[in-house]
Protein backbone atom coordinates (compact mmCIF):
# COMPACT_ATOMS: atom_id res chain seq x y z
CA UNK A 1 0.00 0.00 0.00
CA UNK A 2 2.71 2.50 1.13
CA UNK A 3 4.78 1.13 -2.15
CA UNK A 4 1.90 2.10 -4.29
CA UNK A 5 1.08 5.70 -2.40
CA UNK A 6 4.90 6.23 -3.15
CA UNK A 7 5.08 5.33 -6.63
CA UNK A 8 1.93 7.72 -7.05
CA UNK A 9 3.64 10.58 -5.87
CA UNK A 10 6.98 9.46 -7.58
CA UNK A 11 4.53 10.21 -10.34
CA UNK A 12 3.20 13.21 -10.18
CA UNK A 13 7.02 14.39 -8.99
CA UNK A 14 8.17 13.22 -12.30
CA UNK A 15 5.17 15.16 -13.78
CA UNK A 16 6.35 18.46 -12.24
CA UNK A 17 9.90 18.11 -13.64
CA UNK A 18 9.25 19.90 -17.05
CA UNK A 19 7.36 22.80 -14.56
CA UNK A 20 9.79 23.24 -12.66
CA UNK A 21 12.62 23.77 -15.14
CA UNK A 22 10.36 26.31 -16.72
CA UNK A 23 9.80 27.83 -13.19
CA UNK A 24 5.93 28.03 -13.18
CA UNK A 25 5.94 25.48 -10.60
CA UNK A 26 3.78 26.88 -7.52
CA UNK A 27 5.94 27.80 -4.86
CA UNK A 28 4.77 24.99 -2.44
CA UNK A 29 4.77 22.37 -5.07
CA UNK A 30 8.41 23.54 -5.95
CA UNK A 31 9.89 23.33 -2.66
CA UNK A 32 8.07 19.82 -2.21
CA UNK A 33 9.69 18.67 -5.45
CA UNK A 34 12.87 19.96 -4.42
CA UNK A 35 12.89 18.03 -0.76
CA UNK A 36 11.75 14.67 -3.20
CA UNK A 37 14.67 15.72 -5.55
CA UNK A 38 17.30 15.11 -2.52
CA UNK A 39 15.96 11.97 -1.33
CA UNK A 40 15.06 10.74 -5.25
CA UNK A 41 17.90 9.67 -7.24
CA UNK A 42 15.49 8.60 -10.23
CA UNK A 43 13.97 11.73 -10.48
CA UNK A 44 17.20 13.64 -9.94
CA UNK A 45 18.42 11.65 -13.12
CA UNK A 46 15.44 12.52 -14.68
CA UNK A 47 15.85 16.37 -14.46
CA UNK A 48 19.21 16.28 -15.58
CA UNK A 49 18.07 14.56 -18.79
CA UNK A 50 14.96 16.53 -18.93
CA UNK A 51 17.08 19.86 -19.27
CA UNK A 52 19.67 18.55 -21.45
CA UNK A 53 16.84 17.84 -23.90
CA UNK A 54 15.62 21.42 -23.61
CA UNK A 55 18.78 23.11 -23.65
CA UNK A 56 19.73 20.35 -27.00
CA UNK A 57 15.88 22.05 -27.79
CA UNK A 58 16.72 25.54 -27.89
CA UNK A 59 20.01 25.18 -29.59
CA UNK A 60 18.35 24.32 -32.67
CA UNK A 61 19.16 27.35 -34.91
CA UNK A 62 16.49 29.41 -36.30
CA UNK A 63 16.49 29.05 -40.40
CA UNK A 64 16.65 32.36 -42.64
CA UNK A 65 13.78 33.09 -44.38
CA UNK A 66 14.07 31.49 -48.39
CA UNK A 67 12.53 34.54 -49.77
CA UNK A 68 10.35 37.79 -48.22
CA UNK A 69 6.48 36.87 -47.62
CA UNK A 70 5.28 40.25 -47.87
CA UNK A 71 2.30 40.68 -49.94
CA UNK A 72 2.43 42.15 -53.10
CA UNK A 73 -0.95 43.22 -53.40
CA UNK A 74 -3.78 43.28 -50.81
CA UNK A 75 -5.17 39.40 -51.07
CA UNK A 76 -9.26 39.64 -51.57
CA UNK A 77 -10.92 40.07 -48.53
CA UNK A 78 -13.43 37.26 -49.09
CA UNK A 79 -17.29 37.78 -48.34
CA UNK A 80 -18.67 35.30 -45.90
CA UNK A 81 -21.91 34.60 -45.33
CA UNK A 82 -20.80 33.42 -41.93
CA UNK A 83 -22.21 35.96 -39.29
CA UNK A 84 -26.09 35.32 -41.13
CA UNK A 85 -24.96 31.32 -40.47
CA UNK A 86 -23.69 31.61 -36.97
CA UNK A 87 -26.90 33.62 -36.28
CA UNK A 88 -29.22 31.45 -37.63
CA UNK A 89 -27.19 28.15 -35.49
CA UNK A 90 -27.38 30.11 -32.55
CA UNK A 91 -31.26 30.12 -32.56
CA UNK A 92 -31.51 26.98 -33.89
CA UNK A 93 -29.70 26.03 -30.83
CA UNK A 94 -31.46 28.06 -28.42
CA UNK A 95 -34.53 26.59 -30.10
CA UNK A 96 -33.30 23.46 -29.61
CA UNK A 97 -32.33 24.64 -25.31
CA UNK A 98 -35.41 25.32 -25.26
CA UNK A 99 -37.47 22.82 -26.42
CA UNK A 100 -34.99 20.55 -24.31
CA UNK A 101 -35.80 22.87 -21.31
CA UNK A 102 -40.04 22.02 -22.09
CA UNK A 103 -39.87 18.93 -22.81
CA UNK A 104 -38.14 18.17 -19.21
CA UNK A 105 -40.26 20.49 -17.55
CA UNK A 106 -43.28 18.38 -18.69
CA UNK A 107 -41.01 14.87 -17.94
CA UNK A 108 -41.03 16.35 -14.37
CA UNK A 109 -44.54 16.84 -14.41
CA UNK A 110 -45.32 13.52 -15.84
CA UNK A 111 -43.55 11.81 -13.11
CA UNK A 112 -43.99 14.03 -9.98
CA UNK A 113 -47.60 13.26 -10.57
CA UNK A 114 -48.95 16.93 -11.41
CA UNK A 115 -52.28 17.47 -11.70
CA UNK A 116 -53.89 17.18 -15.29
CA UNK A 117 -55.39 14.33 -15.62
CA UNK A 118 -54.88 10.98 -17.59
CA UNK A 119 -50.81 11.39 -16.76
CA UNK A 120 -49.91 7.86 -17.78
CA UNK A 121 -52.13 7.88 -20.90
CA UNK A 122 -50.14 11.57 -22.22
CA UNK A 123 -46.87 9.71 -21.52
CA UNK A 124 -47.38 6.91 -23.54
CA UNK A 125 -48.94 8.43 -26.29
CA UNK A 126 -46.40 11.50 -26.23
CA UNK A 127 -43.34 9.08 -26.13
CA UNK A 128 -45.19 6.77 -28.90
CA UNK A 129 -46.68 9.11 -31.67
CA UNK A 130 -48.32 12.36 -30.85
CA UNK A 131 -49.74 12.65 -34.53
CA UNK A 132 -51.33 9.80 -33.80
CA UNK A 133 -52.41 9.44 -30.19
CA UNK A 134 -53.04 13.41 -29.68
CA UNK A 135 -56.16 13.32 -32.39
CA UNK A 136 -57.64 10.57 -30.64
CA UNK A 137 -57.53 11.53 -27.31
CA UNK A 138 -59.13 14.80 -28.20
CA UNK A 139 -61.36 13.71 -30.06
CA UNK A 140 -62.58 10.96 -28.16
CA UNK A 141 -62.68 13.05 -24.38
CA UNK A 142 -66.11 13.79 -24.59
CA UNK A 143 -67.12 10.63 -25.69
CA UNK A 144 -65.18 8.96 -23.06
CA UNK A 145 -68.26 7.92 -20.55
CA UNK A 146 -70.12 6.10 -23.22
CA UNK A 147 -67.80 3.61 -24.53
CA UNK A 148 -65.88 2.87 -20.61
CA UNK A 149 -64.75 -0.48 -19.66
CA UNK A 150 -64.86 -1.76 -23.32
CA UNK A 151 -62.63 -5.15 -23.43
CA UNK A 152 -59.90 -3.19 -24.23
CA UNK A 153 -58.14 -2.75 -20.90
CA UNK A 154 -56.19 -5.65 -21.00
CA UNK A 155 -54.23 -5.60 -24.40
CA UNK A 156 -53.54 -2.28 -22.97
CA UNK A 157 -51.93 -3.37 -20.05
CA UNK A 158 -50.34 -6.01 -21.97
CA UNK A 159 -48.53 -3.15 -23.83
CA UNK A 160 -48.06 -0.93 -21.66
CA UNK A 161 -49.09 -3.06 -18.35
CA UNK A 162 -45.29 -2.29 -16.42
CA UNK A 163 -46.50 -0.09 -13.89
CA UNK A 164 -49.62 -0.93 -11.92
CA UNK A 165 -50.94 1.63 -10.98
CA UNK A 166 -51.99 3.03 -14.43
CA UNK A 167 -55.27 0.85 -14.53
CA UNK A 168 -58.13 3.55 -12.51
CA UNK A 169 -56.46 6.69 -14.76
CA UNK A 170 -56.16 4.92 -17.84
CA UNK A 171 -59.27 2.93 -18.49
CA UNK A 172 -61.22 5.93 -19.95
CA UNK A 173 -58.62 7.34 -21.80
CA UNK A 174 -57.80 3.72 -23.50
CA UNK A 175 -61.17 3.31 -24.01
CA UNK A 176 -61.60 7.02 -25.92
CA UNK A 177 -58.57 6.58 -28.08
CA UNK A 178 -59.41 3.22 -29.38
CA UNK A 179 -62.74 4.65 -31.36
CA UNK A 180 -61.16 7.25 -33.54
CA UNK A 181 -59.06 4.79 -35.22
CA UNK A 182 -61.56 2.25 -35.27
CA UNK A 183 -64.39 5.16 -37.00
CA UNK A 184 -62.13 5.79 -39.88
CA UNK A 185 -62.00 1.67 -40.12
CA UNK A 186 -65.58 1.37 -39.94
CA UNK A 187 -66.37 4.27 -43.09
CA UNK A 188 -63.54 3.70 -44.64
CA UNK A 189 -64.65 0.34 -45.39
CA UNK A 190 -62.61 -2.48 -44.25
CA UNK A 191 -60.10 -0.14 -43.09
CA UNK A 192 -59.37 -2.26 -39.94
CA UNK A 193 -57.92 -4.56 -42.14
CA UNK A 194 -55.38 -2.57 -43.41
CA UNK A 195 -53.99 -1.12 -40.08
CA UNK A 196 -52.72 -4.44 -38.61
CA UNK A 197 -49.39 -4.51 -41.17
CA UNK A 198 -48.83 -1.25 -40.05
CA UNK A 199 -49.53 -2.26 -36.34
CA UNK A 200 -46.41 -4.67 -36.24
CA UNK A 201 -44.54 -1.81 -36.65
CA UNK A 202 -46.06 0.93 -35.24
CA UNK A 203 -46.55 2.39 -32.22
CA UNK A 204 -49.23 4.49 -32.81
CA UNK A 205 -51.25 2.27 -34.52
CA UNK A 206 -51.80 0.03 -31.36
CA UNK A 207 -54.97 1.17 -29.63
CA UNK A 208 -56.73 0.31 -33.39
CA UNK A 209 -55.25 -3.25 -33.07
CA UNK A 210 -56.24 -3.28 -29.15
CA UNK A 211 -59.45 -3.76 -30.31
CA UNK A 212 -59.05 -6.38 -32.70
CA UNK A 213 -56.77 -8.33 -30.27
CA UNK A 214 -55.78 -11.59 -33.00
CA UNK A 215 -55.24 -8.57 -35.72
CA UNK A 216 -51.69 -7.50 -33.83
CA UNK A 217 -50.41 -11.29 -33.49
CA UNK A 218 -51.33 -12.63 -36.96
CA UNK A 219 -51.31 -10.00 -39.49
CA UNK A 220 -50.72 -12.10 -42.22
CA UNK A 221 -54.07 -13.59 -41.42
CA UNK A 222 -55.69 -9.85 -42.16
CA UNK A 223 -53.68 -9.28 -45.34
CA UNK A 224 -56.22 -11.15 -47.46
CA UNK A 225 -58.69 -8.36 -46.23
CA UNK A 226 -56.34 -5.68 -47.40
CA UNK A 227 -55.95 -7.25 -50.77
CA UNK A 228 -59.73 -7.01 -50.95
CA UNK A 229 -60.18 -3.23 -50.11
CA UNK A 230 -61.30 -0.96 -52.84
CA UNK A 231 -58.55 1.63 -54.11
CA UNK A 232 -58.41 4.14 -51.83
CA UNK A 233 -57.73 1.76 -49.05
CA UNK A 234 -55.91 -0.56 -51.15
CA UNK A 235 -53.11 2.57 -51.50
CA UNK A 236 -53.35 3.12 -48.25
CA UNK A 237 -50.95 -0.21 -47.03
CA UNK A 238 -48.63 0.23 -49.65
CA UNK A 239 -47.79 3.49 -47.67
CA UNK A 240 -48.07 1.82 -44.63
CA UNK A 241 -45.39 -0.27 -44.21
CA UNK A 242 -42.81 1.81 -45.44
CA UNK A 243 -43.44 4.63 -43.26
CA UNK A 244 -45.01 3.14 -40.57
CA UNK A 245 -45.86 5.18 -37.50
CA UNK A 246 -44.90 8.80 -38.16
CA UNK A 247 -45.71 9.48 -41.49
CA UNK A 248 -48.26 11.92 -42.30
CA UNK A 249 -49.11 9.42 -44.98
CA UNK A 250 -51.57 7.61 -42.46
CA UNK A 251 -52.99 10.93 -41.82
CA UNK A 252 -54.38 11.11 -45.51
CA UNK A 253 -55.56 7.96 -44.37
CA UNK A 254 -58.01 9.57 -41.71
CA UNK A 255 -59.11 11.80 -44.41
CA UNK A 256 -61.98 9.96 -45.03
CA UNK A 257 -62.74 10.22 -41.68
CA UNK A 258 -64.39 12.85 -39.47
CA UNK A 259 -60.81 12.96 -37.60
CA UNK A 260 -59.13 14.78 -39.87
CA UNK A 261 -59.69 18.19 -38.93
CA UNK A 262 -58.40 17.59 -35.22
CA UNK A 263 -55.07 16.28 -36.61
CA UNK A 264 -53.24 19.80 -36.69
CA UNK A 265 -50.77 19.96 -39.33
CA UNK A 266 -47.39 20.57 -36.91
CA UNK A 267 -48.89 17.28 -34.98
CA UNK A 268 -49.16 15.30 -37.87
CA UNK A 269 -45.45 16.50 -39.02
CA UNK A 270 -43.50 16.17 -36.46
CA UNK A 271 -43.16 12.60 -35.35
CA UNK A 272 -41.75 11.85 -38.21
CA UNK A 273 -37.96 12.96 -37.14
CA UNK A 274 -37.41 10.53 -34.04
CA UNK A 275 -40.51 8.06 -32.97
CA UNK A 276 -40.52 6.80 -36.21
CA UNK A 277 -36.63 5.45 -36.04
CA UNK A 278 -36.38 4.69 -32.28
CA UNK A 279 -39.97 3.72 -31.38
CA UNK A 280 -41.49 1.55 -34.21
CA UNK A 281 -38.50 -1.25 -34.22
CA UNK A 282 -38.78 -2.39 -30.45
CA UNK A 283 -42.73 -1.39 -29.08
CA UNK A 284 -44.16 -4.68 -30.34
CA UNK A 285 -42.60 -6.38 -27.60
CA UNK A 286 -41.64 -3.91 -25.05
CA UNK A 287 -44.50 -1.35 -24.57
CA UNK A 288 -43.58 1.45 -22.35
CA UNK A 289 -39.78 0.60 -20.98
CA UNK A 290 -38.42 0.87 -24.90
CA UNK A 291 -40.37 4.10 -25.31
CA UNK A 292 -39.60 5.67 -22.35
CA UNK A 293 -35.74 4.86 -23.05
CA UNK A 294 -36.12 6.41 -26.46
CA UNK A 295 -37.38 9.70 -24.85
CA UNK A 296 -35.12 9.89 -22.20
CA UNK A 297 -32.07 9.48 -24.67
CA UNK A 298 -33.86 12.28 -27.38
CA UNK A 299 -34.06 14.54 -24.14
CA UNK A 300 -30.68 13.63 -23.55
CA UNK A 301 -29.36 14.63 -27.51
CA UNK A 302 -31.74 17.81 -27.09
CA UNK A 303 -29.81 19.03 -23.90
CA UNK A 304 -26.23 17.85 -24.92
CA UNK A 305 -26.96 19.76 -28.28
CA UNK A 306 -27.73 23.16 -26.04
CA UNK A 307 -25.02 22.54 -24.02
CA UNK A 308 -23.00 22.01 -26.94
CA UNK A 309 -24.26 25.26 -28.45
CA UNK A 310 -22.80 27.31 -25.22
CA UNK A 311 -19.84 25.96 -26.04
CA UNK A 312 -19.75 25.46 -29.28
CA UNK A 313 -20.22 29.37 -29.38
CA UNK A 314 -17.70 30.47 -27.65
CA UNK A 315 -15.16 27.85 -29.64
CA UNK A 316 -16.59 29.56 -33.11
CA UNK A 317 -15.95 33.14 -31.75
CA UNK A 318 -12.71 32.09 -30.22
CA UNK A 319 -11.57 30.54 -33.05
CA UNK A 320 -13.59 31.94 -35.86
CA UNK A 321 -11.72 34.61 -36.38
CA UNK A 322 -8.77 33.07 -37.93
CA UNK A 323 -8.96 29.18 -37.48
CA UNK A 324 -12.21 28.62 -39.39
CA UNK A 325 -10.84 31.21 -41.89
CA UNK A 326 -7.40 29.58 -42.43
CA UNK A 327 -8.48 26.42 -42.99
CA UNK A 328 -11.19 27.12 -45.54
CA UNK A 329 -8.38 29.15 -47.44
CA UNK A 330 -5.63 25.73 -47.20
CA UNK A 331 -8.81 23.32 -47.55
CA UNK A 332 -8.64 21.81 -44.90
CA UNK A 333 -10.52 18.64 -45.29
CA UNK A 334 -10.99 17.89 -41.63
CA UNK A 335 -12.59 21.38 -41.32
CA UNK A 336 -14.82 20.87 -43.60
CA UNK A 337 -16.10 17.07 -42.63
CA UNK A 338 -16.72 18.90 -39.18
CA UNK A 339 -18.95 21.73 -40.53
CA UNK A 340 -20.81 19.19 -41.93
CA UNK A 341 -20.47 16.98 -38.76
CA UNK A 342 -21.97 19.81 -36.93
CA UNK A 343 -24.82 21.06 -39.27
CA UNK A 344 -26.07 17.51 -39.17
CA UNK A 345 -26.20 17.60 -35.04
CA UNK A 346 -28.14 21.60 -35.95
CA UNK A 347 -30.24 19.52 -37.86
CA UNK A 348 -31.10 16.44 -35.49
CA UNK A 349 -31.15 18.66 -32.76
CA UNK A 350 -33.28 21.18 -34.41
CA UNK A 351 -35.55 18.00 -35.35
CA UNK A 352 -35.59 16.94 -31.75
CA UNK A 353 -36.52 20.60 -30.49
CA UNK A 354 -39.40 20.43 -32.97
CA UNK A 355 -40.83 17.24 -31.31
CA UNK A 356 -40.47 18.14 -28.35
CA UNK A 357 -41.96 21.40 -28.48
CA UNK A 358 -45.05 19.68 -30.30
CA UNK A 359 -45.60 17.29 -28.17
CA UNK A 360 -45.59 19.75 -25.12
CA UNK A 361 -47.89 21.54 -26.83
CA UNK A 362 -50.17 18.79 -27.51
CA UNK A 363 -49.86 17.98 -24.17
CA UNK A 364 -50.73 21.62 -22.34
CA UNK A 365 -53.60 21.42 -24.88
CA UNK A 366 -54.79 17.62 -23.77
CA UNK A 367 -54.55 18.82 -20.07
CA UNK A 368 -56.23 21.83 -20.86
CA UNK A 369 -59.24 19.72 -22.45
CA UNK A 370 -59.41 17.00 -19.40
CA UNK A 371 -59.42 19.28 -16.82
CA UNK A 372 -63.11 19.37 -15.77
CA UNK B 1 10.81 40.79 -30.79
CA UNK B 2 8.26 43.33 -29.74
CA UNK B 3 8.62 46.44 -32.26
CA UNK B 4 7.84 49.81 -30.27
CA UNK B 5 4.82 51.07 -32.81
CA UNK B 6 3.67 47.80 -33.43
CA UNK B 7 0.36 48.67 -32.36
CA UNK B 8 0.18 51.25 -34.79
CA UNK B 9 1.07 49.38 -37.22
CA UNK B 10 -1.65 46.67 -36.88
CA UNK B 11 -3.79 49.68 -36.70
CA UNK B 12 -2.93 50.89 -39.89
CA UNK B 13 -3.17 47.24 -41.26
CA UNK B 14 -6.50 46.99 -40.07
CA UNK B 15 -7.31 50.21 -42.02
CA UNK B 16 -5.96 48.24 -44.84
CA UNK B 17 -2.68 49.93 -45.02
CA UNK B 18 -0.03 47.12 -47.26
CA UNK B 19 2.73 49.10 -46.36
CA UNK B 20 2.24 48.58 -42.59
CA UNK B 21 1.35 45.24 -42.57
CA UNK B 22 4.46 44.54 -44.63
CA UNK B 23 6.44 46.08 -42.08
CA UNK B 24 4.97 43.10 -39.52
CA UNK B 25 5.71 40.68 -42.27
CA UNK B 26 9.11 41.20 -42.45
CA UNK B 27 9.48 41.49 -38.28
CA UNK B 28 8.13 38.03 -38.14
CA UNK B 29 8.39 36.01 -40.95
CA UNK B 30 11.06 34.37 -39.89
CA UNK B 31 9.25 32.86 -36.59
CA UNK B 32 6.50 32.23 -38.80
CA UNK B 33 8.91 30.37 -41.40
CA UNK B 34 10.52 28.66 -38.97
CA UNK B 35 7.33 27.27 -37.18
CA UNK B 36 6.29 25.94 -40.40
CA UNK B 37 9.63 23.86 -40.96
CA UNK B 38 9.74 22.41 -37.80
CA UNK B 39 5.71 21.10 -38.22
CA UNK B 40 5.90 20.65 -42.22
CA UNK B 41 9.42 20.48 -43.55
CA UNK B 42 10.89 22.35 -45.99
CA UNK B 43 8.69 21.84 -48.92
CA UNK B 44 5.87 23.03 -47.76
CA UNK B 45 6.91 25.31 -45.01
CA UNK B 46 7.53 28.31 -47.64
CA UNK B 47 3.95 27.54 -48.93
CA UNK B 48 2.45 27.14 -45.18
CA UNK B 49 4.21 30.16 -44.18
CA UNK B 50 2.87 32.43 -47.37
CA UNK B 51 -0.65 31.21 -46.94
CA UNK B 52 -0.05 32.47 -42.74
CA UNK B 53 0.89 36.40 -44.02
CA UNK B 54 -2.23 36.02 -46.45
CA UNK B 55 -4.57 34.87 -43.91
CA UNK B 56 -3.10 37.17 -41.67
CA UNK B 57 -3.85 40.05 -43.68
CA UNK B 58 -7.39 38.59 -44.61
CA UNK B 59 -8.75 38.03 -40.88
CA UNK B 60 -6.65 41.07 -39.33
CA UNK B 61 -9.87 43.02 -38.74
CA UNK B 62 -10.49 40.67 -35.99
CA UNK B 63 -7.26 41.35 -34.26
CA UNK B 64 -8.91 42.17 -31.03
CA UNK B 65 -5.15 43.16 -29.61
CA UNK B 66 -2.75 41.59 -26.88
CA UNK B 67 0.03 39.80 -28.46
CA UNK B 68 -0.02 39.82 -32.05
CA UNK B 69 3.03 37.48 -32.32
CA UNK B 70 0.86 35.38 -30.87
CA UNK B 71 -1.98 35.66 -33.04
CA UNK B 72 -0.06 35.16 -35.97
CA UNK B 73 1.59 32.02 -34.99
CA UNK B 74 -1.90 30.92 -33.98
CA UNK B 75 -2.62 31.04 -37.51
CA UNK B 76 0.28 29.33 -38.55
CA UNK B 77 0.14 26.76 -36.07
CA UNK B 78 -3.64 26.26 -37.65
CA UNK B 79 -2.28 26.37 -41.12
CA UNK B 80 0.27 23.52 -40.29
CA UNK B 81 -2.06 21.48 -38.21
CA UNK B 82 -4.68 21.46 -41.33
CA UNK B 83 -1.66 20.55 -43.59
CA UNK B 84 -0.60 17.77 -41.66
CA UNK B 85 -4.23 16.83 -41.24
CA UNK B 86 -4.45 16.27 -45.56
CA UNK B 87 -1.51 14.88 -45.55
CA UNK B 88 -2.25 12.18 -42.93
CA UNK B 89 -5.88 11.43 -45.19
CA UNK B 90 -3.20 10.83 -48.49
CA UNK B 91 -0.55 7.87 -47.28
CA UNK B 92 1.34 8.28 -50.13
CA UNK B 93 3.09 11.11 -47.99
CA UNK B 94 4.80 10.44 -45.33
CA UNK B 95 5.29 13.12 -42.50
CA UNK B 96 8.88 11.38 -41.44
CA UNK B 97 10.52 11.85 -44.73
CA UNK B 98 8.56 15.03 -45.38
CA UNK B 99 10.54 16.18 -42.26
CA UNK B 100 13.75 14.52 -42.81
CA UNK B 101 13.80 15.95 -46.74
CA UNK B 102 13.20 18.99 -45.21
CA UNK B 103 15.47 19.35 -42.49
CA UNK B 104 16.40 22.75 -41.03
CA UNK B 105 19.95 21.60 -39.64
CA UNK B 106 20.65 21.17 -43.91
CA UNK B 107 21.21 25.22 -43.18
CA UNK B 108 24.67 26.52 -42.77
CA UNK B 109 25.66 27.70 -39.68
CA UNK B 110 28.01 30.63 -38.59
CA UNK B 111 30.07 28.41 -36.33
CA UNK B 112 33.67 28.20 -37.84
CA UNK B 113 34.35 25.05 -36.10
CA UNK B 114 34.15 22.14 -38.62
CA UNK B 115 33.59 19.30 -35.83
CA UNK B 116 31.08 21.75 -33.84
CA UNK B 117 28.81 22.03 -36.93
CA UNK B 118 29.15 18.58 -37.36
CA UNK B 119 28.33 17.54 -33.91
CA UNK B 120 25.23 20.11 -34.32
CA UNK B 121 23.84 18.69 -37.81
CA UNK B 122 23.65 15.41 -35.73
CA UNK B 123 22.40 16.95 -32.68
CA UNK B 124 19.54 18.41 -34.78
CA UNK B 125 18.98 15.65 -36.88
CA UNK B 126 18.00 13.62 -34.01
CA UNK B 127 15.57 16.07 -32.46
CA UNK B 128 14.02 17.11 -35.67
CA UNK B 129 13.11 13.02 -35.63
CA UNK B 130 12.29 12.76 -32.37
CA UNK B 131 10.00 15.49 -32.97
CA UNK B 132 8.55 14.12 -35.64
CA UNK B 133 7.25 10.93 -33.21
CA UNK B 134 5.26 13.61 -31.37
CA UNK B 135 1.57 14.42 -31.52
CA UNK B 136 0.89 17.54 -33.40
CA UNK B 137 0.19 19.72 -30.82
CA UNK B 138 2.64 18.44 -28.69
CA UNK B 139 5.16 18.69 -31.26
CA UNK B 140 3.91 22.35 -31.43
CA UNK B 141 3.94 22.92 -27.78
CA UNK B 142 7.30 21.81 -27.31
CA UNK B 143 8.54 24.09 -30.77
CA UNK B 144 7.16 26.84 -29.64
CA UNK B 145 8.44 26.54 -26.52
CA UNK B 146 11.18 25.67 -26.33
CA UNK B 147 12.75 26.65 -30.11
CA UNK B 148 10.62 29.94 -30.53
CA UNK B 149 10.86 30.76 -26.10
CA UNK B 150 7.18 32.00 -26.17
CA UNK B 151 6.29 32.51 -22.57
CA UNK B 152 3.26 30.07 -21.07
CA UNK B 153 1.14 32.86 -21.22
CA UNK B 154 1.97 33.65 -25.21
CA UNK B 155 1.54 29.90 -25.52
CA UNK B 156 -1.95 29.88 -24.42
CA UNK B 157 -2.92 32.05 -26.94
CA UNK B 158 -1.12 30.55 -29.76
CA UNK B 159 -2.05 27.23 -28.76
CA UNK B 160 -5.33 28.26 -27.88
CA UNK B 161 -5.80 26.29 -24.58
CA UNK B 162 -5.54 26.60 -21.30
CA UNK B 163 -2.28 27.20 -18.99
CA UNK B 164 -2.96 24.03 -17.81
CA UNK B 165 -3.00 22.09 -21.26
CA UNK B 166 0.15 24.21 -22.25
CA UNK B 167 2.01 22.34 -19.05
CA UNK B 168 0.55 19.69 -19.53
CA UNK B 169 1.42 18.99 -23.48
CA UNK B 170 4.85 20.86 -22.85
CA UNK B 171 6.00 18.33 -20.21
CA UNK B 172 4.52 15.05 -22.36
CA UNK B 173 6.33 16.57 -25.39
CA UNK B 174 9.64 16.87 -23.08
CA UNK B 175 9.16 13.39 -21.70
CA UNK B 176 8.72 11.56 -25.22
CA UNK B 177 11.98 13.50 -26.52
CA UNK B 178 13.92 12.79 -23.28
CA UNK B 179 13.16 8.86 -23.80
CA UNK B 180 13.77 9.38 -27.64
CA UNK B 181 16.77 10.73 -27.20
CA UNK B 182 18.19 8.58 -24.51
CA UNK B 183 17.26 5.99 -26.13
CA UNK B 184 19.84 6.71 -28.74
CA UNK B 185 22.32 8.34 -26.53
CA UNK B 186 25.30 6.41 -27.93
CA UNK B 187 24.50 8.47 -31.22
CA UNK B 188 24.18 11.43 -30.37
CA UNK B 189 27.36 13.86 -29.56
CA UNK B 190 29.24 14.29 -27.18
CA UNK B 191 27.74 17.23 -25.77
CA UNK B 192 24.53 15.86 -25.10
CA UNK B 193 25.84 12.86 -23.55
CA UNK B 194 28.28 14.63 -21.05
CA UNK B 195 25.18 15.92 -19.38
CA UNK B 196 23.58 12.94 -18.18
Amino acid sequence: MLKVFLQFRHRRFRRDLSAYLDGVLPQRARRRLEAHLDSCQACHQELTELRSTVEALGSLPMTEVPRSFALAAAPVVEVRPRPTARRLEFGLRLATATAAFALTLVLIGDFAGLPGGGDKEEMRGGFLSAAQETPAAMEAAPAAPDIKGIQLEEPLFRLYGPDGEVSPTETPAAATEAPPVEIPAAEGMAAADETPPAVVATPAEIPGAEETPPATEAPPGETPAAEETPPPIGAAPVQTPAAVGATPAEIPGAEETPAAEQTPPAVAAAPIETPAALAPVTTDTHGEQTTVGAGASEEEDAEKAATEGAEGGEETEAYASYDQAAAEEAEGGGILREEAVRWLEIGLGAGVGVLAAVWALARLQRSIGNRP
Amino acid sequence: MVIADEAQLVHRSQSGDLDAFNTLVQVYQRQAYNLCLRMLGSAAAEDAAQETFITAYRRISSFRGGNFRAWLLRIAANICCDALRHRRSRPAASLEAALEAGSPTDVPSPLPNPEEETLRRELGRHLQQGLATLPAEQRLAIILRDIHGLSYEELTEALGCSLGTVKSRIARGRARMREYLMARRELLPRQFRLKQ
